[in-house]
């Protein structure tokens, strides 16, 4: 005889409980790793996705001006000419010029706004060496699967894109184009081939689980197509020194091989680091968008963008400087007219005038020759005209002119504004006057021959062109025909926005005794050095690592939603272990009174439940691989929404299989724990006496401490409403622990009327006061049917009756989700005019049908960077979110709910501040791990800013996105100067019409327009979702539950069958005997789930008072009436059980 | 107040015959002890106050001594058989095994002074269905350590209470008087001087009852104190002495017809 073989012994004897226990277990431990197991897959495929969609791209070089597709080379070269550490193949760096479309399939009409264009040559295919990407070529293009699914392309077909051509000139400049034609190309392009969404067909640089809409073309081509000079590039790739093999077998990834190829020496981000001291050198001022020239005995520095960021200005200073040198500033503009007429006066014949005359400013110092007039230096009110100028208008020094300037309007118009000016000196058209490149060039106007071929955004009225003027054109092109001081010029460009850029060149002097040509090597890469933001180098394959890290710990979301299923099994396991031990106590007891001390006769029990609970894990860890298979399977398909759709598949760690065993492991250890830990506090004659009996009357101490519990609950429910409150309506969760609370009092309310049944005199028995009796004196398993009810009832109820629908929304209050917005419409290519007026809609073609529309309809136009989607649709991290310049316009109007913690009538001013940002409540919460002050990093392309969140809307429309002010919002990202985002206000029942005319005007733009409604039902499906798959697996967890209650219920009956054999001697019946039984289980039923049932109603009383709710009654009543049928069905199982069959023997036995 | 004759048998206090104790005494070395139950009072406390179910009881045994305890139902009987196995703590007096203090035993020691000196028949048998006969038998051999003849003992045992041809047999199995007679062995495969019986056939036909006293007069032969609780005074008179337990107080009953040592 030994230990273990009594325990193997006993093992076998109660074979049939211990098989239920190991059920139990098995079923613990396979969902706790099954969750596990799915939080490691989604977590493995939003990573796989990620580096899948990167190839062996390991650093990116994102430039906000496209540069030389060139460089690429020189950089290559460059590299392989540096003294080699190794002989590690030279890696690929693959130029892309990445653009935004929206592509159109003619003969369905089927349109998808915000498509990826890339321009790619033979160097991307590289980074993809498992994939073959063919050759692209003139129109051929290459669409990935999810842009082929939207279109309803196959291979060969014909397809429009629209894309917006390179303006350089920001929105807001005189010279900006702002003509749908100028602004738009439409390319016909063939489908060449369909790549899949995994690799090369899903490249992207933004951290979101759901397949980008990609298509690609031969950079050639599209450079081409967009009419650059030469074939640019705006991305750099440059391959990693491994490659990311995400079909790597289990076995590998659990003998730690994924490790071995992560675990490279360098990170990616010191890498990335160091890189622009690499690419500095190589980078030319044309990569950033300025020409950096010699001229006379300076260097100038002009932009592509016609004015010189203040930015880029302050660099050239600091350049200059640093090398002894100095910097003086000049800016042009054009003047509509300058005229000697004074204004308000009407003259019989006009007097003489300049149409179109480009004025200039520099600063004062340079060497003019003047004909009459002059001095160092003009007043801000002076104006030096030259020769040419002064002959047309027949002006004298002392006179006064006025300089009618244009001045763009938002809605694509252009005013005009005058300004008066004094002659101060006439100026020979030599030296500094005479310098025709003081203008940058512009395509369309520089480079015409006469005024009468300038493509000018403004209206040009050839009818003030005199013949004079064109010939000074002709001779002199752009020399400035005035001058004017530099705080004219700037109040010129400034005059609608006192922040704009106005420094058209900056002229660099080289120290005393330099040429410029010895000037320019020092001065020029210092000065592309110091350009900030203009170019980033992104570890982007470090940081798609850092974003699979998922939103939430999916791990411990499945594990907290099969929270009840496990408990269920737990529970399942840990009751019949204790009922085993109860059924066992004399067993205990003799071996106590044979000299076993207390931990030897615990030994016993332990050890067998070791042994289950060892079982339980080994059987367990499998199962939870097939369960985790389901899961992920479900996520694919019908849970599908509570990953926005996103590709899952399973990964496995083996991490996840041993904390999953042992966590099994231990719950069965705990459950076996806590059914044997009443049995050493039993005395030894107890247990030899059976304990059911020792224990069964409640004691008054015991009474009383429940009773002081329950009072307690109550006043702990009555302190949270009053306290939280403070009169007002409590929040919904304050209610729902108002309900958990009362929950619990129902419970031990439940413990006190049986305690109170079990002292009742039964002076008169009736079979219904017997049952009363009887469940009374089996109080544990009474408390543990109505407790499980009521918990099952609770949960059900309260899940769902959470569920969301805001199809009944109000769209229309200012104070919901919506903001008063019934729509919000994003375009693909920035809208070049004010779409809030009437003016520019008109601009933008909307017909005057059209405008009796949007008479009563009110835009907001926002300023929005794109990037990555903060929402729950995107599982993985964001990167860098998405972020919507808050206009003042907007945040004038205000609207929404917004959660402050400065009381404020006004929170919309809070923005005001320098990092205030506003986010979603929820997606603040779960997706940045933030909250209400708490800090946020925003990644603009120009800085990183670490700003505070000052307010919060809960379920509001901006779930994707984080809100700034606009001078926030530029400051992050300075080359956004149009808006992409529009809130849109329309009168009730004109959504529909108002969407519709948008989308007909506007959709080469590829304006994409949303009902809000929609868009808070987009993201409540998710939430919709996870409350669904709750329910799902709380059913599973009900159904195990439900198991174990008909095992409760059946081991209760048979074990009084010598009850019920006593009382058939005594004359009742069987029927009567399974009436007592059913009376008695049924009532427990009935009370359990009503309890659970009512506390749950009050503790989603307020979401049930809201529109957003949307109960489906019949289900939910349905599924309680269901339990309570399964449960009724259990006790009828058990009563029949018990009174069928030899209760005579039963009745011999006793 | 009555006290039995300490003294009524002048055998040694410690024997060494028969083969059933050499047997037990084989496993653990020691010689049987006498058992001196002295002064013994237990009260119970309840709605109308304390009730005292012994007053002051003392009985003392010699190695070899059969003494039955007989008393109506609720007097005291079990409950003075657990005070003396150290089941139960008396609420004051003493009991001692030899020079063992029982009343002074806790924990470990009680454990291992139960499993050493005494062994307990039940009414109820209360084998482990799980075991076999012979398991149930060397169940006892698992708080003391195991021994090489331990199951040679155990086979002996139950050859000796006669139910060697059923050591294979599980509970389920046997019938009432097999039960018991294995729980017999059970109680003294650890060489237990002091057999405490609790209504030991009472679930017993007469002529099975009456081999189970047999036998525990075969095992006092051997050296064993045999102390038995019952209801059943024809079977009580069967043994050396024989006790009334009534109003808490321990008294000679009264002889009956046909009983004999």
């Amino acid at each position: 005889m030994s230990l273990w073989r009594l325990i193997t012994r006993s093992l076998w004897h109660y074979r049939r409980t211990n098989l239920a226990v190991l059920f139990g277990l098995a079923v613990a431990t396979a969902v706790i790793t099954g969750s596990l197991i799915v939080g490691d897959s989604v977590t493995g495929s939003i990573r796989d996705t990620a580096l899948l969609r990167l190839g062996k791209t390991r650093i990116a070089v994102i430039a906000r001006h496209p540069f030389r597709a060139q460089l690429a080379d020189e950089l290559a070269k460059y590299i392989a000419s540096l003294p080699k550490g190794n002989s590690q193949p030279q890696p690929v760096y693959a130029p892309v010029f990445s653009a935004s479309g929206m592509v159109i399939r003619q003969e369905s009409g089927a349109a998808v706004p915000n498509v990826a264009v890339l321009g790619i040559d033979e160097r991307f295919g590289r980074l993809f060496p498992k994939e073959t990407i063919p050759a692209l070529s003139g129109r051929d293009a290459a669409v990935n699967a999810a842009l082929a699914r939207d279109l309803g392309v196959r291979t060969g077909d014909t397809i429009l894109l629209t894309i917006g051509k390179n303006g350089a000139i920001p929105a807001g400049n005189l010279f900006a184009d702002r003509s749908r034609d100028k602004l738009l190309r439409t390319l016909r392009l063939r489908v060449a081939v369909i790549l899949s969404n995994r690799g090369a067909g899903g490249f992207t640089l933004a951290n979101g689980t759901l397949p980008p809409r990609n298509l690609f073309l031969a950079n050639t081509y599209l450079c081409t197509a967009l009419e650059m000079s030469q074939q640019q590039a705006n991305m750099l790739l440059i391959e990693g020194d491994d490659y990311h093999t995400p079909t790597l077998p289990l076995w590998d990834r659990l003998l730690g091989r994924e490790e071995e190829t992560q675990s490279r020496p360098t990170p990616d981000s010191v890498v990335a680091a160091f890189m622009p001291s690499m690419f500095y050198p190589l980078w030319q001022p044309a990569d950033y968008g300025l020409q950096v020239t010699p001229h006379g005995n300076t260097l100038r520095v002009q932009s592509d963008e016609f004015v010189l960021p203040e930015a880029t200005v302050s660099a050239a200073r600091q350049a200059a400087k640093a090398h002894g040198g100095s910097v003086s500033l000049s800016s042009v503009y054009l003047a509509k007219t300058i005229s000697t007429a004074i204004p308000g006066v009407k003259y019989d014949v006009p007097p003489p005038s300049l149409a179109y005359a480009l004025v200039g400013a520099v600063e004062p110092g340079q060497q003019f020759t003047f004909t009459a007039g002059g001095g160092p230096a003009l007043s801000k009110g002076g104006i030096w005209l030259n020769s040419w100028a002064a002959e047309d208008l027949h002006i004298q020094i002392g006179r006064s002119v006025t300089l009618e300037y244009f001045v763009p309007e938002p809605d694509g118009s252009y005013r005009t504004e005058a300004m008066p000016f004094r002659v101060e000196g006439i100026v020979e058209i030599a030296g500094p006057a005479a310098d025709r490149n003081l203008v940058p060039p512009l395509k369309g106007i520089t480079d015409t021959d006469t005024i009468g071929e300038w493509e000018a955004p403004f209206p040009l009225d050839m009818r003030r062109v005199t013949p004079r003027d064109d010939e000074y054109w002709t001779k002199y092109r752009t020399m400035p025909k005035a001058f004017i001081s530099l705080d004219a010029i700037r109040a010129m460009w400034r005059r609608d926005d006192p922040k704009a850029d106005w420094v058209t060149t900056v002229q660099v002097q080289p120290p005393h005794g330099m040429s410029p040509a010895a000037f320019s090597p020092k001065f020029t890469p210092d000065f592309t050095n110091q350009l900030d933001g203009y170019i980033r180098f992104l570890p982007v394959r470090e940081q798609a690592q850092a974003a699979s890290r998922a939103t939430t710990d999916f791990g411990e979301l499945f594990l907290a939603m099969s929270f009840f299923l496990v408990l269920a099994a737990v529970g399942l396991a840990a009751m019949l272990m204790r009922l085993t031990v109860e059924r066992r106590a004399a067993e205990a007891g003799i071996m106590a009174a044979c000299g076993f001390g207390a931990g030897q006769v615990r030994r016993v029990l332990w050890g067998e439940g070791l042994l289950l609970a060892v079982a339980g894990m080994l059987l367990g860890v499998p199962l939870g691989l097939g369960y985790a298979a389901g899961v992920i399977f479900a996520l694919g398909s019908w849970w599908a929404g509570a990953v926005g759709g996103a590709a899952l598949w399973l990964h496995l760690t083996a991490g996840s299989l041993v904390y999953g065993g042992v966590s099994g492991l231990m719950i069965g250890l705990l459950a076996m724990m806590w059914g044997t830990w009443s049995l050493g506090r039993r005395q030894v004659l107890e247990l030899l006496a059976g304990w059911r009996a020792a224990g069964l009357a409640p004691g008054k101490s015991a009474r009383v401490v429940v009773s002081l519990f329950l009072g307690g609950l109550l006043i702990l429910a009555v302190l949270l409403i009053v306290l939280t409150t403070g009169g007002k309506a409590p929040a919904e969760g304050v209610f729902f622990g108002v309900g958990a609370l009362l929950l619990c009092a129902g419970i031990c309310g439940g413990y006190l009327v049986l305690a109170r049944w079990l002292h009742a005199p039964l002076t008169s028995p009736t079979l219904a006061r017997l049952a009363m009796r009887s469940a009374a004196a089996n109080r544990g398993r009474s408390l543990l049917v109505m407790g499980l009810l009521a918990g099952a009832g609770f949960i059900i109820v309260a899940v769902a009756a959470n569920v969301r629908d805001f199809s009944r929304l109000d769209v229309h209050r200012k104070d919901s989700g919506a903001g008063g917005f019934a729509l919000r419409a994003i375009s693909t290519v920035p809208l070049p005019v004010d779409i809030s007026t009437a003016a520019g809609r008109e601009h933008l073609g909307f017909s005057p049908e059209d405008e009796t529309l949007f008479k009563d309809v009110s835009i907001y136009p926002l300023l929005y960077s794109g990037g990555d989607d903060i929402s729950c649709l995107n599982l993985a991290v964001a990167q860098k979110p998405r972020v919507v310049g808050i206009s003042p316009a907007m945040a004038k109007r205000g609207g929404f709910t917004v959660l402050t913690k400065v009381k404020t009538a006004d929170p919309w001013s809070l923005l005001q501040s320098d990092k205030a940002v506003f986010g979603d409540a929820d997606s603040v919460m779960w997706s940045l791990h933030s909250a209400l002050d708490g800090k946020v990093t925003l990644n603009g392309s120009a800085e990183q800013r670490d700003g505070y969140f000052a307010g919060l809307l809960p379920g509001s429309i901006f779930a994707g996105e984080l809100l700034g002010s606009e001078d926030h919002f530029r400051k992050l990202y300075p080359e956004i100067t149009r808006p992409r985002y529009y809130l849109i206000e329309t009168p009730r029942g004109q959504e529909a019409a108002v969407a519709e005319a948008l989308r007909r005007n506007l959709g080469d733009f590829g304006l994409e327009v949303r009902g809000t409604r929609e868009l808070l039902n987009a993201y409540a499906r998710v939430q919709n979702t996870y409350l669904s798959t709750f329910l799902a697996l709380g059913g599973l967890g009900l159904m195990l539950g439900t198991l174990g209650l008909v095992i409760v219920l059946l081991r209760n009956a048979l074990e009084r069958r010598k009850e019920f054999a006593l009382l058939l001697a005594q004359g009742f019946t069987e029927r009567e005997l399974a009436a007592m039984l059913v009376i008695e289980n049924a009532g427990l039923l009935v009370a359990g789930l009503l309890c659970g049932t009512v506390t749950a109603l009050i503790a989603v009383a307020p979401h049930l008072a809201s529109v957003s709710a949307r109960v489906n009654w019949g289900a939910l009543v349905g599924v309680l009436l269901g339990i309570l049928a399964v449960g009724l069905g259990s006790c009828g199982l058990a009563a029949r059980a018990a009174t069928r069959g030899r209760l005579l023997e039963a009745l011999r036995e006793e | 107040m009555f006290v039995p004759n300490m003294g009524q048998f002048e055998r040694k206090k410690s024997v060494r015959t028969g083969i059933c104790g050499d047997l037990a005494r084989g496993y653990t070395g020691h010689m049987h002890e006498p058992l001196h139950i002295e002064n013994v009072t237990k009260s119970y406390p309840a709605p109308v106050g304390r009730v005292e179910i012994l007053r002051g009881v003392s009985l003392a045994a010699e190695p070899g001594e059969t003494v039955a305890i007989v008393g109506p139902s609720g007097a005291g009987k079990s409950t003075l058989l657990h005070i003396a196995g150290s089941l139960d703590q008396p609420t004051a007096g003493s009991v001692k095994l030899g020079e063992t203090e029982v009343t002074a035993l806790t924990g470990r020691e009680l454990a291992a002074f139960r499993a050493r000196k005494v062994g307990f028949v039940f009414q109820d048998h209360h084998l482990l269905p799980q075991l076999t006969a012979l398991e149930n038998v060397l169940l006892p051999t698992l708080t003391v350590g195991r021994k090489a003849d331990d199951e040679t003992r155990a086979r002996t045992l139950l050859e000796r209470v006669g139910v060697a041809e059923r050591a294979d047999a599980f509970p389920a199995q046997t019938s009432g008087g097999e039960r018991q007679r294995i729980a017999i062995a059970r109680a003294l495969i650890n060489g237990a001087g002091l057999l405490l019986c609790d209504e030991p056939t009472g679930n017993l036909d007469r002529d099975t009852g009456a081999a189970i006293i047999d036998l525990f007069l075969e095992l006092a032969a051997d050296g064993v104190i045999v102390l038995m609780v019952t209801h059943n005074l024809e079977l009580a008179a069967r043994l050396g002495r024989c006790y009334e337990l009534r109003n808490g107080l321990l008294a000679p009953a009264a002889p009956v017809q046909g009983g004999s040592q």
